[in-house]
């Protein structure tokens, strides 16, 4: 017991510093350009991603239209930039707001333990019961489809995830002698959740946040193309996809642009969430 | 010493490349283990102690990325050279290995029984039949009540010091002329460790083996070992006769370790002398000798220049300024 | 002197779940004079980590008492035993985890000023640089770091600042050596005396290696299982033990030294029984050279022997 404790110390005190990983750069130069492109929007001379011009549908890409005209002669490329920002507003806001609540849930159910716990527990698992599209639909169905609602009903499905990352960590977190040490101290439990839990928490759940982004993108998607994701006229992917569909024989690209920058933003996604969650893997962390 | 050692490792060294560089982890450290005899390898964490006993049985090796050199000859054979498969035979009949937390190196899935037995029929040819008997054999010997039932439990369904009694059992069950235990009682309590090392001991005896005992505990291995290598920072700094080590330690390493420790004569509140300073990071290292931050007879050379082994028969030392050593007035007894 | 701290009739138990429970401390009275280091010494499942922790109340006991400076500890509440934690502080056998690894170490050291209301940040900036001088660190270079940049030796400094900051009067050390490497034990351990005899602590030292518990203890307890077996001067402890397990115990100390031959056990083969189930009557009779039927059917109650010495068998070695 007592060599393996201080063979960890070795360890810890001579852990690398991590290096700059190139594999990252490709992933990451394409979610700045996406992110650049959704706020910058406005400014940057696109065509109404609105403006219905018939005569001109399903253009295949050219000089004028660089991605091509959707079936009501739409230009793709700027449909796709505006969509980006919708798919990003849900992708970002919506596990925010899961891991607000579902971190809050997690934490306290890991910390006090016993019958919040098993309340937590409880919730979580009824809410992970419900068919979570089903879920998504009926709440969309019934509230109206907006981006607000769309962006709560996904939100509350990504609680049950976040409440079980943030208590699964939290319980780990809570029996370390530190804790106890700020017990002994006199802390308040408010204190010691914030002081010495929080921080440490925090890197596990941005690591999981990033790769929840990319479920909620697909979760839209998948939506928008039931029809019950964000209203038209207003652009998302998931929306173009479902559109494209019409035309795939025609028009193949009309579906396939928007599926191809899906894909690809979820994977780079995927990739810094992967790289982000092993740096801060409790095992190679620190401690 | 007649004929030729049963293990002779000449100038070991395994190197590991971390993000911040190389570190050497064994340095060169030579020594030979005499049939029927056996070793205590004391060390602290980092000392090297456990990777050179583990490079010399392959665990640590180019697959685990680290870089290993030098010579072991195992009744004359050179392990390094032999091809992989008569490396493993070597291995599996003539080598038994206990290590610390027998929890890990049991397998918590298979009946203990069966793992007893699966050493010999690999590597003795036995049947089944005869392997699950034989398993049983070794299960009383050292020590199991109810034998018989206990091979077909699992790992976990016994307590620490039986969990490493069965680890004894199967580094034993193919009659091994080596012994190799890794902190064999680090993870366990006083007394079940008393019973462990008698355990080992007398199976040693009985069956003339050889035993590579390696621990941080001066005491576990003032008891129990006829030599002892202390190690420090990856380096053999002092080998000797038990007795003569803890009688009149050479190197003021292994004196500064021993007056450090609390004895049981002493009263209490009796101040202790503490060896300033900590052990040396390994990746960090520059030349000199490795103690010598910390040593209360350094000079100007130790730091300069590294300390090689010096022979006085069968002790051996590596330090400028040996304690109980007449050379020309660097030295003297100590104090 | 007068006691500090007075444990009676102290109960551990843990719920494992199918109706079981661990019997991790089973009635232990105990106490703890003002200025004096006691050592608990037991092996693992004997309850001395769950005893020391029960008497800061993390989490409080099953039953008994806890009379630490005239108040029960068991009967205060919330913000009441808040005030009194400050006085009574642990170090802990692992330094690394015992340290949060995402704080700065002046931060670490500072926590307990500002929990217990020390507003004033020059006040607080004197004071951890203060107690970390008192404790061999150097200020200006440990300040802005962060624990994983330490060796373990060096994060039991930092720990044992942070104990020492409130100016506690009792400090449970729970194993504080155990976890570092053998040339940085004896600096540790002098550190602690050289702190208990500079700002007059008392010290409950837990530690499963008697030289080291020799060394710092003026009186020792011996737990097992749960139970005391007994509590002496540790010369007396040391020279006569009058428990049988006491003298098992010695005998089983590795000592570093070839010509002192290795004592005999006397113990009856076997390991030690499960906290869970513990056997009746004495709990160690199992393993016990001496055991007596009478052992089965009746707890030996503790009992004095001689002045200061304390027994709790039937059949004593001494006395």
């Amino acid at each position: 017991m007592s060599a393996s404790a201080a063979k960890g110390a070795v360890v810890a005190a001579t852990r690398p510093r991590r290096r700059w990983h190139w594999a990252l750069a490709l992933p990451l130069g394409w979610l700045m350009l996406v992110v650049f492109l959704a706020i910058t929007a406005d400014w940057i001379g696109l065509p109404d991603p609105s403006a219905q011009e018939l005569i001109l549908r399903r253009k295949p890409p050219s000089a004028e239209y660089l991605l091509g005209t959707d079936n009501l002669g739409r230009d793709m490329l700027s449909r796709i930039i505006y969509g980006a920002r919708t798919s990003l507003i849900v992708g970002i806001c919506a596990p925010f707001l899961g891991f607000l609540v579902g971190g809050a849930i997690g934490m306290s159910a890991g910390y006090f333990r016993g019958k919040i716990d098993m309340l937590a527990v409880g919730f979580i698992d009824i809410l992970l019961a419900f068919p979570s599209l089903v879920l998504a639909l009926t709440f969309t169905a019934y509230l109206g489809q907006s981006l607000f609602n769309v962006t709560l009903a996904l939100g509350i499905l990504s609680i049950p995830a976040a409440a079980r990352v943030s208590r699964a960590n939290t319980l780990a977190w809570a029996n370390r002698d530190f804790v106890l040490a700020a017990r002994t101290i006199g802390a308040s439990n408010w204190r010691i959740i914030t002081r010495e839990i929080l921080p440490n928490l925090l890197p596990p759940m941005f690591a999981f946040w990033l790769v929840a982004i990319s479920v909620i993108i697909v979760a839209e998607g998948a939506l928008s193309f039931l029809g019950l994701g964000i209203p038209a006229p207003q652009p998302s992917w998931g929306g173009m996809i479902a559109d494209g569909r019409e035309a795939l024989d025609v028009a193949p690209y009309t579906a396939l642009i928007p599926a191809a920058v899906m894909f690809a933003t979820v994977l780079s996604l995927n990739f810094v969430g992967d790289m982000v969650r092993n740096m801060v893997d409790p095992r190679r962390s620190a401690l | 010493m007649s004929g030729a050692p049963l293990l002779s490792v000449r100038e070991a060294r395994v190197g590991f490349f971390t993000a911040r560089g190389p570190l050497r982890a064994v340095d060169g450290v030579s020594f030979d283990l005499e049939k029927g005899q056996t070793l205590g390898i004391v060390g602290e964490s980092g000392s090297g102690k456990s990777v050179l006993v583990r490079s010399l049985i392959g665990l640590v090796g180019e697959s685990s990325g680290a870089e290993v050199g030098g010579q072991v000859l195992f009744e004359g054979r050179d392990l390094r050279a032999l091809p992989a498969r008569e490396f493993r035979g070597v291995l599996g009949r003539d080598i038994g290995v206990v290590f610390q937390d027998p929890m890990t190196s049991l397998n918590p899935v298979m009946k203990i029984g069966h793992q007893i037995g699966e050493g010999l029929r690999l590597n003795r040819g036995l049947d089944a039949r005869a392997a699950a008997a034989r398993a049983v054999e070794l299960l009383t010997e050292v020590g199991i009540p109810e034998a018989e039932r206990r091979a077909g439990q699992y790992p976990h369904e016994l307590s620490g010091g039986m969990r490493q009694r069965v680890a004894i059992a199967i580094a034993i069950a193919c009659a091994p002329k080596l012994l190799i235990a890794d902190e064999p009682t680090t993870a366990l309590d006083v007394t079940v460790q008393r019973q462990i090392l008698d355990l080992l001991q007398r199976e040693q005896r009985e069956r003339g083996m050889a035993m590579i005992l390696i621990t941080h505990d001066l005491g576990v291995a003032a008891g129990r070992a006829d030599d002892i290598m202390v190690m420090y920072a990856g380096r053999a700094v002092e080998t000797a006769k038990t007795r003569e080590l803890f009688r009149s330690p050479r190197m003021p390493y292994t004196e500064a370790l021993l007056r450090s420790l609390p004895r049981l004569t002493d009263p209490t509140h009796t101040r202790l002398s503490a060896i300033p300073g900590r052990p040396p990071d390994l990746a960090r290292r520059s030349g000199g000798c490795a103690f010598a931050p910390r040593c209360r007879y350094r000079t100007d050379r130790c730091d300069e220049e590294q300390p090689m082994q010096t022979w006085e028969g069968a002790r051996g030392y590596a330090c400028f300024h040996p304690r109980g050593v007449d050379v020309g007035g660097s030295g003297g007894a100590a104090e | 002197m007068s006691d500090l701290l007075a444990i009676q009739n102290l109960t551990v138990e843990y719920p494992v779940g199918g109706g079981r429970h661990v019997h991790a401390v089973s009635d232990v009275t105990l106490s703890v004079k003002q200025g004096e280091t006691l050592g608990l010494v037991g092996e693992s499942g004997s309850g001395k980590s769950s005893l020391a922790r029960a008497l800061l109340q993390l989490p409080p006991p099953k039953g008994g008492a806890v009379l630490f400076e005239g108040q029960d500890l068991t009967k205060l509440g919330g913000k009441a035993l808040r005030a009194v934690r400050p006085r009574l502080q642990m170090i802990f056998q692992d330094p690394i985890a015992s340290l949060n690894p995402r704080r700065k170490v002046a931060e670490i050291i500072a926590e307990p000023l500002i929990v217990s209301g020390v507003s004033d940040a020059a006040e607080r900036t004197r004071r951890v640089r203060a107690v970390m001088e008192a404790v061999g660190l150097d200020p200006d270079l440990v300040w802005n770091r962060r624990p994983h940049e330490f060796s373990g030796g060096q994060c039991q400094r930092i720990a044992i600042a942070r104990a020492l900051v409130l100016e506690p009067s009792l400090i449970v050390c729970d194993e504080p050596v155990s976890a570092l490497d053998v040339s940085i034990r004896a600096q540790i351990i002098n550190l602690l005396e050289d702190m208990k005899a500079r700002f007059g602590l008392t010290l409950l030292f837990i530690a499963h290696d008697l030289a080291v518990v020799k060394s710092v203890s003026d009186r020792v307890a011996v737990m097992y299982l749960g139970r005391l077996c007994e509590v002496a001067d540790s010369e007396s402890l040391f020279t006569t033990p009058a428990h049988p397990y006491t003298a098992a115990l010695m005998a089983a100390i590795p000592e570093p030294d070839p010509d002192v031959p290795l004592g005999d056990t006397k113990l009856k083969p076997g390991d030690p029984p499960s906290p869970l189930d513990p056997p009746s009557g004495c709990r160690f009779r199992t393993r016990c050279p001496h055991a007596q039927p009478r052992c089965t059917d009746e707890v030996p109650p503790l009992r004095q022997i001689a002045p200061g010495r304390e027994v709790a068998c039937h059949f004593p070695l001494v006395g």
